[in-house]
């Protein structure tokens, strides 16, 4: 190979390489649309969606005909000490600190009433989590005073039981 | 030689398309926009009264909202209005320099990833802000016409051209000084009767324009200075009243935005970075790769205006000096405040005087000394693998501006509700949109492994 042809060939390389490398990842997104170099992971329920606050995945669910006032079943560690217990969506979202999960259900759940709303301010403030409670404040009346915590219980189960 | 360059161009250009087409369009800038088309009549948008004079792309987007028969065919006409000129663009660019061997090809695909990875093109991709977009294929399309021996058609097609370009975005201006450069530099399709034409243009509009407005706030938007930002308030409160100083500065971030991918909107963040310790990977190739096509433009152009005989101009001359006309150009129009998108025009002619750049220094290497010939290739290697990961960079932004689109209708309808509470039509609009931002299946940025994100400098 002449120096000319090197040169040539060298320049042009990246070139060439980087097209080859967007044709064969768009062959891959066509033919493996649910990779995970594509896609956020699965999510199997409502709840799951919301805790992971991915907002695409949890609108799929509300777009697929699930009532986002009807409480769903959720289970964590510490947000619900381990038991199954079923939470309006909302409510699910401010536990698991989910902004934008929260937000999409106001504007997507017609139904949301203001008395869930302030229940969702209430639980915000008591997390510490001000900027969402600010932000659901908008939405709610205006909250005069939040249900005390049981002590040694999670605020999200006392917020229930209330 | 054309068509293998564009063959391997073209998976960049049609994934940028396919991701403009499958974008939502965002709720902040979007409804806004088309509320204001919808209120008001076609002719309103004549009158220069706001600070942001774009008739013709409002006359455009009017007859489309109007007359397309559908909301659906409307949105769709406002996204061709994107993707078209991005298409044309990038083939006239390639068509101009019309490679005829392997090295001239090799050049024009690094030339092509310039254009596409530069930051005035990346930050213009965003529908349905397509004014400049508009513009770039129309300045390169009166250049070509310019440097082409003059037909009865072309003075009247390229005053058009400058008229639609100026019509959609006051950028479009910088066709002027191109063409008094091309006149300057002796382009076969200069004429005096054209040029003089088109500065009366010139003069005219920038009359209209002072005349068709009282107050001129010293700064319409937030100004960069330094390491910070400043909002219009602060700016003008520490510089209203002596602001040429602080204009001075942000036209020479536009032109330096260009040149070397710093500052952005006025601020130096990588050179922040760098004086923390901290640069990111992205950020240095960006710095690196343009500063190293920006010395390499200044070489190759500094002797081609040495090798020219006296009063006599070759073509790689000429578009040395219109690219420093039209950068120039960019920056004075962008001196109330530096945005990325502003050097939009300059952007083409600097993509294609990195061409010929590229392409001397390869011929330079040829008859270097072995030693020489090795590190001025791998050089020139690692420059084009860097401008390739900066194009690439661009497809994947586009796919994040589509699902931030896409978040935004998901999130913030409620907060838009209460805040437009009292505009019905607004709220008819967002209303109508609804669909086509939350059900749109726009290409999800690719999931790269981290090391990938770093180096193309994606979130």
């Amino acid at each position: 190979m002449t120096t000319r042809r090197l040169l040539e060939l060298s320049i042009a390389a990246p070139a060439v390489l980087a097209a080859l490398v967007l044709v064969a990842v768009e062959v891959w997104r066509v033919t493996h649309p649910r990779s995970e170099l594509f896609v956020t992971p699965f999510a199997y329920s409502l709840a799951e969606a919301i805790e992971r606050d991915d907002v695409q995945r949890a609108y799929a669910f509300i777009r697929a005909g699930q009532d986002p006032t009807e409480p769903i079943q959720v289970r964590h560690p510490t947000v619900t000490a381990g038991r199954t217990v079923a939470v309006p969506p909302l409510l699910w979202a401010v536990a698991a600190n989910s902004r934008y999960s929260a937000m999409m259900l106001l504007g997507f759940g017609a139904q949301v009433d203001k008395t869930s709303v302030d229940r969702a301010v209430c639980l915000a403030d008591t997390l510490g989590n001000g900027e969402l409670a600010a932000l659901l404040r908008n939405y709610g009346e205006a909250v005069r005073a939040c249900p005390g915590v049981t002590p040694g219980e999670p605020p999200l189960l006392s917020f229930l039981s209330n | 030689m054309s068509t293998a360059v564009l063959a391997v161009s073209a998976p960049l250009v049609v994934l940028l398309c396919a991701a403009l087409w499958r974008a939502p369009f965002p709720v902040s800038e979007a409804v806004a926009l088309f509320e204001d088309i919808a209120r008001n009549p076609a002719s309103r948008f004549l009158i220069p009264e706001t600070a942001y004079y774009r008739p013709l792309f409002h006359v455009t987007l009017s007859a489309l909202w109007h007359h397309a028969g559908s909301l659906d065919a409307t949105l769709a006409g406002v996204k061709l209005l994107h993707i078209i000129p991005l298409v044309l663009l990038v083939v006239l660019f390639v068509y101009h320099l019309r490679p005829r061997t392997l090295l001239d090809a090799a050049a024009a695909s690094v030339a092509v990833a310039v254009l596409i990875g530069s930051r005035g093109f990346r930050d213009n991709l965003e529908i349905p802000l397509s004014y400049t977009m508009i513009g770039m294929p129309i300045a390169l399309l009166v250049w070509m016409l310019l440097n082409q021996p003059p037909r009865r058609w072309h003075a009247p097609a390229i005053v058009a051209l400058t008229m639609i370009a100026i019509g959609f975005k006051e950028q479009g201006l910088v066709i002027i000084p191109l063409v008094m450069a091309a006149w300057w530099t002796r382009a076969p399709g200069a004429g005096r009767n054209l040029t003089a034409a088109l500065a009366a243009l010139a003069l005219a509009y920038v009359a209209f324009r002072l005349t068709g407005r009282t107050s001129w706030p010293p700064f319409e938007q937030a100004v960069g200075l330094g390491f910070t930002e400043l909002e219009p308030r602060e700016a003008a409160a520490r510089f209203g009243a002596f602001p040429f100083w602080m204009y001075a500065y942000t036209a020479a971030s536009t032109i330096a935005n260009v040149l070397f991918s710093e500052p952005t909107r006025g601020v130096f963040q990588i050179v922040h970075h760098l004086s923390e310790g901290h640069p990111e990977v992205w950020e240095m190739i960006h710095l690196c790769s343009s500063a190293a096509v920006t010395v390499l433009i200044i070489w190759w152009g500094l002797r081609s205006l040495k090798r020219d005989p006296r009063g006599q101009w070759s073509p790689e001359s000429r578009v040395f000096v219109a690219m420093l006309v039209v950068l120039l150009a960019s920056g004075v129009l962008s001196f109330n405040y530096s945005r990325d998108r502003l050097g939009g025009m300059a952007v083409v002619f600097y993509a294609l005087a990195a061409f010929y750049a590229i392409r001397a220094a390869a011929e330079r290497m040829l008859v270097a000394p072995r030693a020489r010939y090795v590190v001025g290739v791998v050089a020139l290697v690692l420059l084009a693998a860097a401008w390739q990961t900066r194009a690439i960079a661009t497809i994947e932004i586009a796919r994040i501006f589509a699902l931030r689109n896409q978040t935004e209708w998901l999130v913030r309808l409620p907060e838009r509700r209460r805040e437009f509470a009292e505009r019905p039509v607004y709220l008819d609009i967002m209303q109508r949109m609804i669909e086509q931002g939350t059900t749109a299946a726009p290409h999800l940025p690719t999931r790269y492994p981290r090391w990938v994100k770093r180096t193309l400098g994606l979130p």
